[in-house]
C-alpha cells in the first residue's frame, strides 16, 4: 500500500454557481475545510449540493468566486490543467457507480491507465488491485462489473477513485442506490479512508448514519450552507 | 555478308529521292511508300506511332526503327493481349517482301517512341525519320486526338 | 516530378503495388496514430463493442456487403477478361471471309455458333504455302453432338491446341474423332453428329454418318474443353462434299489439300514462326477477298469498349460503400450517445477530451476494419462463386482472385473512412459532460 497521502485544505470564497438560464444553484460565501478531515453536506433535493460539489471538483466553472485546494485556485487553471487536476488529485464516487459493466473489476478500477501518461500506467493498477483486495474484492478481480452486487460495484468505484492515490475524495450519494447493511459497510470504509489515510473527503449524502461518522456537517437550503455542525 | 552487300546496293541505286508530292499523307522513296503516319496526341514521354508502309520497290527492305530530328529514337513494338493486360513487345528488324505492305495500327504494329521532351498536341506534325536499313525516308507524324483509333484521313489512297 | 515518375517506373511490379497499399493506407494510419498518440483506449473500445453487440454485427456486415460487392465486382471483371484473353491465347492469327472480326472470333475461338461465308481451296492453299507459314489450320465449325461442337481441323492443330494427348490416339482417317477434356463422349464412343448447334440443331441430318474417339485431348481452359475434333476431311464428306483430296490418295487426310477438291473451310488459324511474322503475314492477308485478324486485338478492342462501363462500375461500388460508411457512422452518433454516460464519467475522472475523441474514433475504426477485411473475404468468395458459374456455363476458364488491385481499393476505403470516422468521434466529444453524469 502506497503512503497515505497528505490530504488538501480547501478554501471557498465568494462562490456563485449560475444554470445556463442565469438561476442562481449555488452561492457560498466562504467554506474552509481543513486538510485531511471529512465533511458531509446534506440538505433538501434542488439545495444545490451537487452543484457545490461539481464546483470543488472543477466540472462547473464558478461565475465568480474562487474553489482552492491547497495552494491551487481552480479559476486560474485552463481547461485542460483543470482535467489533469482532477485526475492527479481528486477521486471520484457517484450513486449510481458509474461502471464500465462490459470489463472485469480490476479493468474499471484502474481505467485510467486508458489515458494516464505510459510511465505511470503499472504503478496505477496495482494500486487498483490493492484497493479492491483492501475493500474484499482481491478474488474478483477479473470478474465482470455487472455480476456484482450494488454494494461490490460501489466499492469498486472506490477502488477506481482511490487508484491514483488523489489526496482528495469526493462522493455524490454514494449510499443512496445501497441497502442498509451495505449502505453501513461504505460508510464505516469512507469514514476509515479520511481517518487513516489522512486524505480529505467531501460527501454529499442524505445518510444519517453516513453524516454521523464524519468530522463534520454542513446543511444546505436554496444554494446557501445554513448549517455547520463545526461552528 | 548480306548486310554489307544490301547496303551496297542501296548506296548505288537507291540514294534517297524524297518525292514530296503536294500531299502531307505521303512519303516516297524509291518506290517505297509510308502512307498515313499520325499518332494519338500525348502529354506524356511515350508515343506509339502508326503508319502504312508500302514496299513498291524490287526487293525487300527491312524496317529497323525510325528517329526525331532531335536524335529520339523508336523502336518497332507488336502488340501482346496476356491474361487480359494490354502489351507492347519489343520486335526485331521487320523485312518487307518487294510488292508487300505492312501495316502499323493500333493494337497491332507500331513504332514506339520514347523521351519525348514535349508533350505532342492534335494537330501537330513530328518529322521523323523511318529506317530501312540504310534507306531513311523522311515522314511527317500527324498528330491526331488522343482517343484516336486511325489516321483523320485514312481510307483514302491517295 | 520527374525524377520521382522515373524512381517510381524503375521500382519492381511487386514493389509498386506495396508502395501504393502503403500510400493508400497512409491517411487512414496516420489519422490513428495522431488520434491515439499517448492512450490505450482498447479496453473501453471492447466494452463499447460488447455493449452494442447486435448493432456492431449489423454494422459490420454492412461494410463488410458493401466491400464485398465492390472487390467481388472488380476480381470478377479481371477474372472474365483474363479468361477469354487466356482462351484465345493459342490463337494467333485468324483468317476468315470478309465479314464481321467479332463474330468470326466468337465462332473460331470460342466456337460460339454462326452462319459465316467460306474461304476457298485457292485461298487456303494460297495461305498454306505460303513460306513464312508453319502452321495453316482449318476450322471447320457448324455440327453439333449433345450440344458439343463437332468441329473439323488437322492433327497439327489438335497438337497446337492442347499439346499431347491426355489419353488415346490422334485421328488417323476421317471418321475418327478427339473428344476435349471434358466432352461428352468416352474414347471407344461411336457417335453421329447433328447439323447445326442448339434447338436448330437437326439430329438426323447426318444419320449414317458416324465418327469414333480415339482419344482425349488434355484441358485448356476454352471452350475448346467442350467440343469434338474430327478431321476436316470428315465433315465434309458428312456433308456430302469432296474431301480435299483425290481419290487415288486412298484415306490419307491432312494437307496438303487438292484445292479443286478443297469444298471450303469457315476459318483458318495461321501461325508464323517468328514473333514478328504474325504480323507480317497480317498486313500480307488483310485485303478485299480475306481478313486476317488477331484475335488478342480484337478481344482488347472489345474489353476497352467496356473499360468505361467498369470504370462506372467501380465509381459507382465505392460510391456505395462509402455511403453504406457514411450511414453506419450517423448510426454512430447515436449509438455513442448511449455511451454517453461512460463518456462523462471519463472526463470527469480526468480523460482529456482528446482521450474520449480517441475512444469513440478507435470503436468506429475497429468496425470498419473488421468490415473491410471481412468484405475482403466475402467478395473473394462471392467472385469464386461466380467464376465457376461462368466457367460452367462457357468453359471459359475463369479464375478470380483478390488481387493488388481490390487489396488497394480496399485501402482507399478503409483510409477514406478512418478518416470521416473523425466526424463520430467530434461529435462525442462536443456534449455537455455534466447531463451525462445524473441517471
Amino acid at each position: 500500500m502506497a503512503e497515505p497521502k497528505a490530504g488538501l485544505a480547501l478554501s471557498v470564497t465568494d462562490l456563485i454557481v449560475l444554470a445556463p438560464g442565469g438561476r442562481r444553484l449555488a452561492e457560498v460565501a466562504a467554506l474552509q475545510v481543513a486538510p485531511g478531515s471529512s465533511v458531509a453536506i446534506r440538505g433538501p433535493s434542488g439545495a444545490g449540493k451537487t452543484t457545490l460539489l461539481h464546483a470543488l471538483s472543477g466540472l462547473v466553472r464558478p461565475a465568480s468566486g474562487g474553489v482552492v485546494w491547497g495552494e491551487t485556485d481552480l479559476a486560474t487553471l485552463s481547461d485542460t490543467a483543470l482535467t489533469r487536476f482532477r485526475r492527479d488529485r481528486i477521486g471520484l464516487i457517484f450513486q449510481d457507480f458509474l461502471l464500465f459493466e462490459e470489463l472485469g473489476a480490476l479493468d474499471n478500477a484502474a481505467i485510467a491507465t486508458a489515458f494516464l501518461p505510459r510511465a505511470q500506467r503499472s504503478a496505477l493498477r496495482h494500486r487498483a488491485g490493492e484497493w479492491l483486495e483492501r475493500l474484499g474484492l482481491g478474488q474478483d478481480g477479473a470478474r465482470r462489473a455487472d455480476s456484482f452486487s450494488g454494494g461490490e460495484r460501489q466499492r469498486i468505484a472506490v477502488a477506481r477513485a482511490l487508484a491514483n492515490d488523489p489526496p482528495v475524495i469526493l462522493a455524490d450519494e454514494p449510499t443512496a442506490s445501497l441497502d442498509r447493511a451495505n449502505a453501513d459497510r461504505l460508510a464505516e470504509d469512507l469514514a476509515a479512508l479520511s481517518r487513516d489515510t489522512g486524505r480529505t473527503l467531501v460527501v454529499v449524502t442524505h445518510d444519517m448514519t453516513l453524516a454521523a461518522r464524519l468530522d463534520r456537517v454542513l446543511t444546505m437550503a436554496e444554494g446557501r450552507i445554513v448549517e455547520d455542525t463545526h461552528e | 555478308m548480306y548486310r554489307l552487300a544490301f547496303a551496297a546496293v542501296l548506296t548505288v541505286t537507291a540514294l534517297p529521292a524524297i518525292a514530296e508530292d503536294g500531299h502531307d499523307h505521303l512519303a516516297e522513296a524509291d518506290g517505297l511508300r509510308i502512307l498515313h503516319a499520325w499518332t494519338p496526341a500525348t502529354a506524356g514521354p511515350d508515343a506509339l506511332i502508326y503508319m502504312e508502309i508500302e514496299n513498291g520497290s524490287d526487293r525487300t527492305l527491312t524496317l529497323s526503327g525510325a528517329r526525331t530530328e532531335g536524335g529520339q529514337a523508336a523502336r518497332l513494338v507488336g502488340f501482346a493481349y496476356a491474361d487480359g493486360v494490354e502489351t507492347w513487345q519489343p520486335l526485331p528488324d521487320m523485312p518487307i517482301a518487294a510488292g508487300q505492305d505492312l501495316d502499323l495500327t493500333p493494337r497491332g504494329l507500331a513504332l514506339q517512341m520514347s523521351g519525348l521532351n514535349d508533350p505532342l498536341a492534335r494537330g501537330d506534325t513530328l518529322p521523323i525519320e523511318v529506317m530501312f536499313g540504310d534507306l531513311h525516308l523522311d515522314v511527317g507524324v500527324e498528330v491526331e486526338a488522343e482517343d484516336a483509333s486511325a489516321h483523320s484521313h485514312a481510307g483514302h489512297s491517295h | 516530378m520527374n525524377s520521382v515518375g522515373a524512381l517510381w517506373s524503375g521500382l519492381p511490379v511487386l514493389m509498386q503495388d506495396v508502395a501504393m497499399l502503403v500510400l493508400l493506407l497512409a491517411p487512414g494510419l496516420m489519422t490513428g496514430l495522431l488520434v491515439l498518440r499517448g492512450f490505450a483506449p482498447w479496453q473501453l473500445v471492447r466494452a463499447m463493442l460488447r455493449r452494442f453487440r447486435g448493432a456492431n454485427a449489423v454494422f459490420v456486415a454492412l461494410i463488410a456487403v458493401s466491400v464485398a460487392i465492390g472487390v467481388g465486382l472488380t476480381a470478377q471483371e479481371r477474372g472474365l477478361r483474363q479468361g477469354s484473353a487466356r482462351a484465345a491465347e493459342r490463337f494467333d492469327l485468324i483468317l476468315a471471309a470478309p465479314g464481321s472480326e467479332i463474330t468470326a472470333m466468337l465462332a473460331a475461338v470460342y466456337l460460339q455458333p454462326s452462319d459465316v461465308p467460306l474461304l476457298t481451296g485457292a485461298q487456303y492453299t494460297e495461305v498454306a504455302t505460303d513460306p513464312d507459314v508453319v502452321l495453316a489450320a482449318p476450322i471447320a465449325f457448324g455440327d453439333s453432338y449433345q450440344g458439343a461442337p463437332v468441329v473439323g481441323t488437322i492433327a497439327d492443330f489438335v497438337a497446337h491446341l492442347a499439346g499431347d494427348l491426355a489419353e488415346g490416339r490422334m485421328f488417323a482417317i476421317s471418321t475418327e474423332a478427339v473428344a476435349g477434356a471434358y466432352a461428352p463422349v468416352a474414347t471407344g464412343d461411336r457417335f453421329t453428329p447433328a447439323h447445326g448447334h442448339g434447338a436448330a440443331a437437326e439430329a438426323d441430318a447426318h444419320a449414317g454418318a458416324d465418327y469414333v474417339v480415339t482419344g482425349r485431348m488434355a484441358p485448356t481452359g476454352s471452350p475448346w474443353d467442350r467440343a469434338i475434333l474430327v478431321p476436316i476431311e470428315g465433315v465434309w464428306e458428312v456433308h456430302g462434299l469432296a474431301n480435299g483430296h483425290a481419290l487415288s490418295e486412298g484415306e490419307r487426310i491432312g494437307p496438303p489439300f487438292d484445292a479443286d477438291l478443297f469444298p471450303g473451310t469457315p476459318a483458318i488459324l495461321v501461325r508464323a514462326e517468328a514473333l514478328w511474322g504474325n504480323y507480317a503475314l497480317q498486313s500480307r492477308y488483310a485485303r478485299p477477298d480475306m481478313m486476317a485478324f488477331f484475335p488478342g486485338t480484337v478481344l482488347a478492342q472489345m474489353h476497352g469498349l467496356m473499360r468505361d462501363v467498369r470504370e462506372a462500375m467501380s465509381l459507382l461500388a465505392v460510391v456505395t460503400q462509402v455511403l453504406v460508411t457514411v450511414s453506419i457512422l450517423a448510426g454512430l452518433v447515436i449509438l455513442t450517445r448511449i455511451f454517453a454516460r461512460g463518456l462523462a464519467l471519463l472526463r470527469a475522472i480526468g480523460a482529456s477530451r482528446r482521450f474520449v475523441f480517441a475512444v469513440v474514433w478507435s470503436y468506429s475504426a475497429a468496425l470498419i476494419a473488421a468490415g473491410s477485411l471481412a468484405g475482403l473475404a466475402l467478395g473473394w468468395l462471392a467472385a469464386s462463386a461466380f467464376s465457376a458459374i461462368i466457367t460452367a456455363r462457357t468453359d471459359i476458364l475463369v479464375t478470380a482472385t483478390v488481387t493488388w488491385a481490390e487489396a488497394q481499393l480496399v485501402a482507399g476505403f478503409v483510409s477514406l473512412t478512418l478518416v470521416l470516422a473523425l466526424v463520430p468521434a467530434l461529435a462525442a466529444t462536443r456534449r455537455q459532460r455534466l447531463a451525462d453524469l445524473r441517471s
